[in-house]
């Protein structure tokens, strides 16, 4: 699939430190609680089976599946509209619908319908449709708070494929990385208000829009902070106030295809298109400083998120599904498998295939691969670009026509799935 | 005869005589490079028919086309870095030769795209480091090699993945070589220039058409213009065959892709874009302006162009199968099928699906969609952008880990 057709179904996100209002085993953004698309879930038994609760239609649309407590919340067009959706996510039955504007039609490849996740937190949800409205609403009917409208209001460019980066909470703040003109890359609104708290986009930056890259939250040297990654620089924003505190130029431009995974000790490992770069941030005299540890040819070429798990990471690279020693970037092991977005719960790996349609859950483990359950759970004729979410248990997964929530139960391994439809 | 003379003239000893003038599917698009078959008397107007997995062999990476000559099939394909040349048995798959042609391409995941054409005992591939061979057909041995890249300066960053054009005695590339070695004309036999084109638009991705004309042949370009990074513009130009003379062209904004144009009608061409398709009227004696007929978002298509069939067009917009007017764009029937490439086959569509390995056979009418047969030919999961080739009543499909055939049989 062409570089053109990924970067639509991964659209930026950017990512932020743990929301303040989290209930445990939320899921309230994209990739997830500290946005790496891994949860902890001692709930569930270490082997594990796939079963559906249930399915249900859902309009055309990428956007990616939020989960506070009782509610679940997506975007979707019903063809004249985009809207924002909330349901139960016991049922899926629609809580409610809230209008955001006219559908952004689709082009170039692109579908119809909202591209970001909703980001929800102290009882509110936020999301940014792509003409580039952001939302707030009541969690709990949908009621509009307030709004801003982020090329008016901002100068803020439209991408080729409309606003696609997701929000991240963090403390009483909205983060937003959108592109434009300087200051206005990294931009975060009070929660309650919507007003500006602060902006940013150090000059230095180069080529203008930065709407489809990612940021990643991650306490440096002690300091809480954004981790941005540009085009041809990665650089640390200060959460407090969005003042860069670090840099570290990369020689290549290329554009930035996943989020920055932090790992222990100031270390990030940076996924591009050509591949991996390890990057441990020190303290040096007063200032943070970057250096690479290590580079690799593998986690080249997708946009699914990589995880981490004991000191290995785990994620695409092309089509290979491949096991990385994070200390050294050594390969332990690969597999072809069928490409799509992964999430980590626990020890295992949940995979989205965005052909196929099918959910594998495969070991999270150095040694091998090892499938552990797949169902078929999405229609293979209409493509799945759009990640899974999880939270207490269920795992949500949805296309441009259709959701589906499965529960990942504990049962002897390579239990097969029967599939209700 | 002119068999046995192309073998001996290659100094080639070969116990097998390979006949490509037989050769039923010859290049990208079939053999006059319009996704349509030529035999007939291959489907039966009534009664049940089935589709039949004939055989299944692995084949590596790559989207490039299998062309079939009279006893082969031939294509690219790559095993990481390595990309190669092979040839496989019509009747069981078997490997026959495979030529490895280049180590190293720009994108690996995608392998090469290019299409081989064969004529004349001979296979000319492109390979994605922009180097132009002529392969014996019978043993895979390299004729004539022609690097663009050296020669040329051809040096697209997705790589040549551009199907050669055969057009008379010679084969026809869009090198992916800027300014006036955009199109290059070479000799089939010997690999020499036959001409290099003058005032071709930026055309790095797309392959050729070819349009008979009252004053000859004409090579179709889908060129892009992407000066404007934020609103690319695409449009299709017209060299003449005879010395690569660039004849006319039109520019659309908005919109564009790398779909092979299609001649229709005495004097149209279909320019089928990632976002739409629009009819295009070429004047007579190709001079005045050209004026767009219609344009409608019918159609979406990034490489395969729709397939014309009596008056009608037939391609998928979305996840919809779609019958579209020749005459005013309008459309006629859809079918939620969700996307796929088409092949006309005697009145009928050989309807392959993007990513759930189905293939269907549905006849090409404006009165409604009417399946005649089904069958999972592929995996689903494997994504199979390359459209069928077709060859009587064998349909050949490959995506990135295998190659299919599949025999359309009456009941």
């Amino acid at each position: 699939m062409n570089k053109e057709r990924r970067a639509v179904a991964r659209l930026a996100l950017v990512v932020l430190a743990t929301p303040a209002f989290a209930g445990a085993g939320d899921w309230p953004q994209l990739w997830g609680p500290q946005v790496t698309a891994a949860v902890e879930d001692p709930g569930i038994a270490s082997r594990a089976a796939l079963a559906v609760i249930w399915r249900r239609p859902v309009g055309s649309g990428f956007s990616g599946i939020a989960v506070a407590g009782a509610r679940g919340f997506t975007g979707e067009s019903d063809g004249t509209n985009d809207l924002a959706v909330a349901f139960d996510v016991k049922t899926g039955a629609t809580s409610w619908r809230t209008v955001l504007g006219p559908t952004y039609r689709g082009h170039d490849g692109s579908r119809d319908g909202p591209l970001a996740t909703p980001a929800v937190g102290g009882g509110r949800v936020f999301m940014p449709g792509p003409h580039g409205l952001l939302v707030a609403m009541d969690a709990a009917s949908g009621r509009e708070l307030w709004r801003r409208d982020l090329p008016k209001d901002l100068e803020a460019k439209l991408p080729h494929y409309g606003f696609g980066s997701s929000p991240v909470l963090v403390g009483d703040l909205v983060m937003l990385q959108i592109g434009g003109k300087e200051k206005s890359g990294l931009v975060a609104f009070e929660a309650a208000t919507g007003k500006l708290a602060w902006s940013t986009l150090p000059s230095e930056t180069k080529g203008g829009s930065t709407g489809y890259t990612m940021a990643t939250p991650a306490e440096i040297a002690g300091t809480p902070q954004l981790v941005v990654m540009g085009h041809d620089r990665v650089f640390g924003v200060k959460v407090l106030d969005g003042s860069v505190v670090w840099t570290h130029l990369l020689a290549e431009p290329e554009e930035p295809t996943r989020s920055p995974l932090p790992l222990p000790n100031g270390r990030l490992l940076l996924s591009r298109y050509s591949g991996a770069i390890l990057l441990e941030v020190s303290r040096d005299g007063g200032a943070l400083k970057a250096a690479e540890v290590w580079r690799s040819p593998r986690l080249k070429n997708s946009y699914s998120p990589n995880v981490a798990q004991g000191g290995f990471v785990y994620g695409f690279s092309g089509q290979f599904l491949v096991c990385v020693d994070a200390a050294t970037g050594e390969q332990r092991w690969r597999q072809k498998v069928n490409a799509g977005t992964l999430i980590r719960v626990g020890q295992h790996l949940l995979i989205l295939g965005e052909q196929s349609g099918a959910l594998r859950v495969v070991e999270a483990t150095p040694e091998a691969y090892r499938l552990v359950a797949e169902a078929p759970v999405l229609n293979p004729g209409a493509q799945s670009s759009t990640g899974p979410s999880y939270a207490d248990g269920r795992i949500f997964v949805r296309n441009v026509e259709e959701m589906v929530a499965l529960s990942l139960t504990g049962s002897p391994a390579r239990a097969a799935l029967e599939v209700t439809r | 005869m002119r068999t046995a003379l192309a073998t001996l003239l290659f100094g080639v000893a070969s116990s097998l005589s390979v006949a490509a003038e037989d050769a039923p599917w010859p290049q990208w698009l079939g053999p006059a490079r319009t996704g349509a078959a030529s035999d007939t008397a291959v489907i039966p107007r009534t009664g049940a028919i089935r589709l039949k997995v004939a055989w299944r062999r692995p084949l590596g990476v790559g989207t490039a086309g299998l062309s079939v000559a009279s006893d082969r099939l031939v294509t690219l394909d790559s095993e990481a870095d390595k990309v190669s040349a092979v040839a496989l048995s019509r009747a069981d798959g078997s490997v026959l030769w495979r030529t490895l042609l280049d180590t190293g391409l720009p994108d690996e995941e995608r392998g090469p795209g290019s299409t081989p054409a064969v004529k004349g005992g001979l296979a000319f591939v492109l390979s994605p480091t922009c180097q132009l061979r002529g392969l014996d057909l019978a043993t895979g041995k390299v004729v004539w090699h022609v690097d663009l890249k050296a020669r040329f300066a051809a040096a697209p960053r997705q790589g040549c993945i551009s199907s050669p054009l055969l057009e008379g005695d010679r084969v026809i590339v869009q090198s992916g070589a800027a300014e006036d070695h955009r199109v290059l004309a070479f000799d089939q036999r010997t690999g020499e220039l036959s001409w290099s084109s003058k005032g071709a638009f930026r055309a790095n991705y797309s392959s050729p058409g070819l349009r008979e004309s009252a004053s000859g042949r004409q090579v179709l370009i889908h060129h892009t213009d992407i000066t404007t990074p934020t609103s690319p513009k695409g449009g299709v130009s017209a060299l003449r065959a005879q010395d690569g003379q660039l004849l006319w062209q039109t520019t659309l904004d908005q919109s564009w892709s790398y779909a092979t144009p299609i001649p229709f009608a005495a004097d149209r061409v279909l320019l089928a874009t990632w976002n739409d398709v629009a009819a295009i009227e070429v004047p007579a004696g190709d001079k005045g302006d050209l004026r767009t007929l219609w344009r409608v978002p019918a159609f979406t298509y990034y490489v395969n162009p729709p397939v014309y069939h009596d008056g009608h067009f037939y391609g998928t917009g979305g996840d919809l199968l779609r019958c579209v007017r020749a005459t005013d764009g309008g459309t006629a029937w859809e079918e939620k099928t969700y996307p796929g490439s088409v092949a006309l086959v005697d009145g009928h569509l050989a309807f392959l699906s993007v990513t759930a390995g189905l293939l269907r056979i549905v006849e090409a009418t404006p009165v409604g969609y009417k399946e005649r047969a089904r069958v999972e030919a592929l995996s689903p999961g494997a994504r199979a952008e390359t459209p069928p080739s077709v060859a009587g009543r064998r349909l050949f499909l490959r995506n990135d880990e295998e190659v299919v055939a599949v025999d359309l049989e009456t009941s």
